[in-house]
């Protein structure tokens, strides 16, 4: 409408929507106006009352009808009649309990699911942390290709905060675990060392207290810590705690804040943060990517503004130190990326994706449900369109009446998400906690956003078929036809390929989730050599400030060995600096004595573990090649190492390992001697390929992170409470970590696969009785229709075998076509869920095989029961309802 | 529905505009004055009139009141508007436009 128009639009719609009954009766008072009119010119023509009357409404046509038409150019009514088909459909679904309850729950469960996936999808991709300036905070860091680590060193840490201009603050932190003493137990406790500047650059400060002061980035100066809520709640949540001295590693920290209730950054169980204070040859450092870093942006600048002054800065590092920064790339990610790992992002996706699977089966069902009643409305659709409903109108109608029952299933489904949500924070693995700030876990204002947006495809995608259907109907032999007897092919087919798709759909869903279990269950039991259930597991990290000397770290674990293989049923036991399935990964360069010096950055690789020599008889490992280790071989003697199978066939395939000479780390570092081949052990659950490992002797190699590991004869977790004790006579101010089995640690690293795969499950579960409720649903309703014709077919002697054979066989008809569109579809879903999963193989015969007959199975017994009925049909009572 | 099928498509709003830009009147006296007009010719039944009138005053083109007929009864009457008088002007030329153009092509055939 022309805007000149306005002075009189405006009151004519609001007229028309708001005076609605008034303009009604103006309505009926024109038209009858003109009846009156010419029943009075037809008296006057001499007819009689009774003639003029009649004539006059002949020659006006249809009364209803051009009231309708009138109504219909009103342009407000159409708020109107939407009001007032809301109101029918409410009318009609009140009719019809059974249906509508069946169709919202379905629905509701459908919008349910995605609600609680979208809200927990959306915590851990768009605000895995929160913080008041996520948007302008960005993370740097060094990657090196080769051995994908990343971080920053130092070095370069120092002149990109000094010599970019579009950072407001860029500040660095490492993690740092700290022993808490003083207490009744020695406990560990997840710390991070930052930079001063740290709390202003994330923009959140302590809520009590103060943060650090610049000077408190010193060395000497450093022994102070901010406190987590949590941890200041554990310690008598008491204000008078600043400036009290809490014993960290055997030195006195000073409590100088206290950060707000749900604070942690970053991500984990973060319990405290103390000053970063570097001594001079580590704040040299270009080699060690010990820093990670968070930077403010300026408002005025751009993350790529940012991204090219680094480059430009980063040029210039690497011409003025090529020997530790040549073979790395520098990044500058959103900190949003940097915290959300590509990994956690899909996975989120993936359940995303298997909640709209869900949702469209669920579609799929509702459809098929009101074309199934559509059937026994014929009749009165054929009403309405004689009273003057248009087809449109019919088809608005039955939407209007799908998009009722989505957004009823909408608002059942916020609350079933919010239980979703609960069960889905309950059963959350330890893992993935540490991924995003659960805290943000939620059904929040985007997932009621999200939910309406689902809602309204929810009513599309279920109401669409079910009201073309209806428009495309002849109200004429609607009207001639009994109740309900007869619906055209149209609707047959319809129904059929609802169901063929939900059985596709479930198909795909349940091969997903069966592959996902399998490799779960692959990986989780992989290793059966090794027995992890007679593992036992502990880490201890002893204080720097007092093991800073080699001898005495040495001297420790030497005692706690000795103490650890004394326990009862202990058959042997060991220290390492990393056992498999622990995270732990320290990689070094290896130059090859006799080979020519390469390129920095193509130096082989390989993992460096300190091993006792009873390690790999403890983890049943087989030597190879040469010998194992010995207790000759320590600091006075020849510097050995051993390698793993895989590492001495990269570098010296089809040749003899032993004997080699190598040297770690930098080329001056001194010369060791392979003296043996142990076997490959897989590292970390995920690994595609066995890893490079290089034993060397603990005690020529000691370390202040070790794991000790035993294995038992009986159970050993009861050796647990013993290890506490043993330690606690060793060194009382050091702490055990993770004591735990092997099993456990295996677990631990699955269970966010397991977690997944059972999410799968229970969505594939649900997809499975929505499917087989389909199949009942459109098998019955064809028995229902035929009944007439099986009972004709009974008096012509049909075998109850026959009618039986008959039905299911339209059964397995739709099963059949839906099975090999959902071949099809879960081949597509395999291939992502394969690059997602390691171990998942996008062709997983066993995984097909095993939910294609758990279908058929399904859609068997969904078609057996209607069967039946038809077995039942009294072919005298079906013959006389004709 | 009965529909002006004799009626060229659009012309029906024509007819309309231009007996109601002469006087107001009310739907009945419309629908004599189009018999009157246009003889046996046009044929619009009753019931196709008032929906017609109805979207030319949804259109803004006429507007409608209720006043009091001679024999004292209330009927609705309509009237042109400005912009109804506008697409009048708008209709007409184009329907001279038409006519002009027909008339035109009949000639030629003839000739």
């Amino acid at each position: 409408m022309p805007p000149k128009h306005w002075f009189y639009v405006v009151p004519l719609r609001l007229r028309s929507l708001l005076r609605w009954g008034q303009v009604e009766e103006e309505l009926d008072e024109e038209l009858l106006y003109h009846l009156e009119q010419k029943t009075q010119a037809n008296l006057a023509k001499g007819m009689t009352a009774e003639e003029a009357r009649r004539f006059a409404l002949r020659e006006f046509g249809g009364i209803e009808q051009s009231k309708e038409a009138c109504r219909d150019k009103r342009k407000a009514s159409f708020l109107r009649d939407i009001a007032q088909d809301v109101r029918y459909g409410l009318r009609m679904l009140r009719k019809a309990p059974g249906f509508a309850s069946v169709a919202i729950l379905t629905l509701g469960l459908g919008i349910g699911a995605n609600t609680a996936i979208f809200s927990f999808a959306d915590v851990v991709i768009r605000r895995p942390i929160s913080l008041p300036q996520l948007d302008r905070l960005v993370g740097v860091s060094e990657y090196v290709p080769a051995t994908e680590d990343s971080g920053i060193s130092a070095g370069n840490f120092q002149d990109i905060q000094s010599e970019c201009q579009n950072f407001a603050e860029l500040a660095a932190y490492q993690g740092r675990n700290g022993v808490l003493t003083g207490r009744a137990e020695p406990e560990v406790l997840e710390g991070v060392a930052t930079t001063v500047n740290f709390f202003s650059t994330i923009g959140v400060e302590p809520v009590l207290g103060r943060s650090f002061l610049p000077e408190e980035g010193l060395l000497g100066r450093n022994h102070v810590l901010v406190l987590s809520n949590a941890l200041w709640r554990r310690l008598g949540a008491d204000a008078s705690v600043l400036g009290r001295k809490i014993s960290l590693d055997g030195d006195e920290y000073v409590v100088v804040g206290v950060m707000p209730p749900k604070f942690a950054f970053p991500l984990g169980k973060v319990s405290f943060w103390t000053p970063l204070a570097m001594g001079a040859a580590e704040r040299e450092s270009r080699t060690d990517l010990n820093l990670h870093t968070v930077g403010l942006l300026k408002p005025s600048a751009t993350l790529e503004q940012a991204r090219s002054e680094v480059a430009t800065v980063w040029d210039g590092l690497l011409k003025e130190y090529p020997q530790g920064n040549a073979g790395r790339i520098m990044q500058v990610t959103s900190l949003r990326d940097h915290v959300v790992l590509d990994y956690n992002r899909q996975f989120a996706l993936l359940l995303l994706g298997v909640a709209g699977f869900v949702l469209l089966i669920a579609c799929a069902n509702v459809a098929n449900l009101q074309l199934a009643r559509a059937a026994g409305r014929q009749r009165e659709v054929a009403v309405r369109t004689a009273v003057g409903a248009s087809r449109s109108r019919i088809t608005r109608q039955f939407l209007v009446e799908s998009f009722l029952l989505a957004s009823l299933g909408g608002i059942l489904g916020i609350f079933l998400a919010q239980w979703g949500v609960h069960i889905l924070r309950a059963t959350l693995p330890a893992q993935v906690e540490d991924i995003c700030d659960l805290n943000n876990l939620g059904v929040n204002s985007a997932a009621i956003v999200f939910t309406l947006l689902m809602t309204l495809l929810a009513g599309l995608v279920s109401g669409i078929a079910p009201a073309w259907q209806q428009g495309l109907r002849d109200p004429q032999t609607a009207l001639k036809q009994g109740e309900g007897r007869v619906l055209g092919s149209r609707s047959h087919r319809l129904r059929s390929v609802f169901v063929v798709s939900e059985v596709a759909l479930t198909l795909a869903l349940l091969v997903g989730a069966g592959l996902m279990i399998r490799s779960f269950w692959s990986l989780a039991h992989a290793d059966r050599s090794l027995d992890p259930d007679a593992l036992l597991t502990l880490h201890i990290n002893l204080p720097e400030v007092r093991y800073a000397e080699p001898a005495k770290a040495k001297a420790f674990s030497a005692e706690m060995l000795l103490r650890l293989q004394a326990f009862p049923g202990v058959q042997s036991a060991a220290v390492v600096s990393g056992l498999p399935y622990s995270y732990y990964d320290d990689e070094v360069g290896v130059h090859v004595t006799g080979r020519t010096e390469v390129n920095p950055a193509e130096l082989p690789t390989a993992m460096l573990e300190a091993a006792s020599p009873d390690y790999f008889r403890t983890l049943r490992m087989t030597m190879k090649q040469g010998r194992g280790f010995d207790d000759r071989d320590d600091t006075g003697t020849q510097p050995v190492a051993i390698v793993s199978e895989s590492m001495a066939n990269r570098l010296w395939p089809n040749q003899n390992s032993l004997g080699r000479r190598i040297r770690l780390g930098g080329a001056n570092s001194e010369e060791i001697t392979v003296v043996g081949v142990v076997s490959d052990v897989r590292h970390e659950i995920f690994d595609r390929v066995f890893r490079s490992i290089i034993y060397r002797p603990a005690r020529q190699a000691p370390g202040l992170s070790m794991d000790f590991v035993l294995r038992s004869g009986g159970a050993p977790q009861e050796l647990i409470a013993g290890t506490r004790l043993a330690l606690r006579a060793i060194d009382p101010n050091v702490a055990v970590e993770n004591a735990e089995t092997m099993t456990h640690k295996i677990e631990e690293q699955t269970s966010g696969l397991r977690y997944v795969a059972s999410l799968m499950a229970v969505f594939g579960t649900v997809a499975l009785v929505l499917s087989m409720i389909g199949i009942y649903g459109v098998i019955a309703h064809l028995v229902n229709e035929r009944t007439q014709e099986i009972g004709i077919r009974v008096v012509l002697g049909a075998k109850p075998g026959n009618v039986l054979g008959m039905v299911m066989k339209s059964g397995l008809r739709l099963l059949a076509s839906g099975v090999v569109i959902g071949i099809a579809f879960s081949m597509a879903l395999a291939r992502v869920i394969s690059n997602l999963v390691y171990g998942v193989s996008a062709w997983d015969f066993r995984a097909f095989a095993g939910v294609t007959l758990l279908l058929t199975g399904v859609a068997l017994a969904a078609s057996y029961i209607p069967a039946r009925r038809a077995l039942r049909v009294d072919p005298a009572a079906a013959l006389r309802c004709g | 529905m009965s529909k002006p099928s004799d009626l060229v498509q659009g012309t029906l709003d024509l007819l309309l505009l231009k007996i109601l830009a002469l006087v107001p009147m009310n739907g009945f006296a419309i629908s004599l004055r189009l018999k009157q007009i246009s003889g046996d010719v046009l044929q619009v039944s009753d019931g196709s009139l008032y929906p017609a009138l109805h979207k030319l005053e949804q259109e803004c083109w006429i507007t409608a009141e209720w006043k009091t007929t001679e024999n004292n009864r209330r009927a609705k009457f309509y009237s042109l508007t400005r912009p109804g008088r506008r697409q009048l002007e708008k209709e007409a030329d184009n329907w001279n436009r038409l006519a002009t153009a027909i008339s035109h092509v009949v000639k030629i055939q003839e000739a």
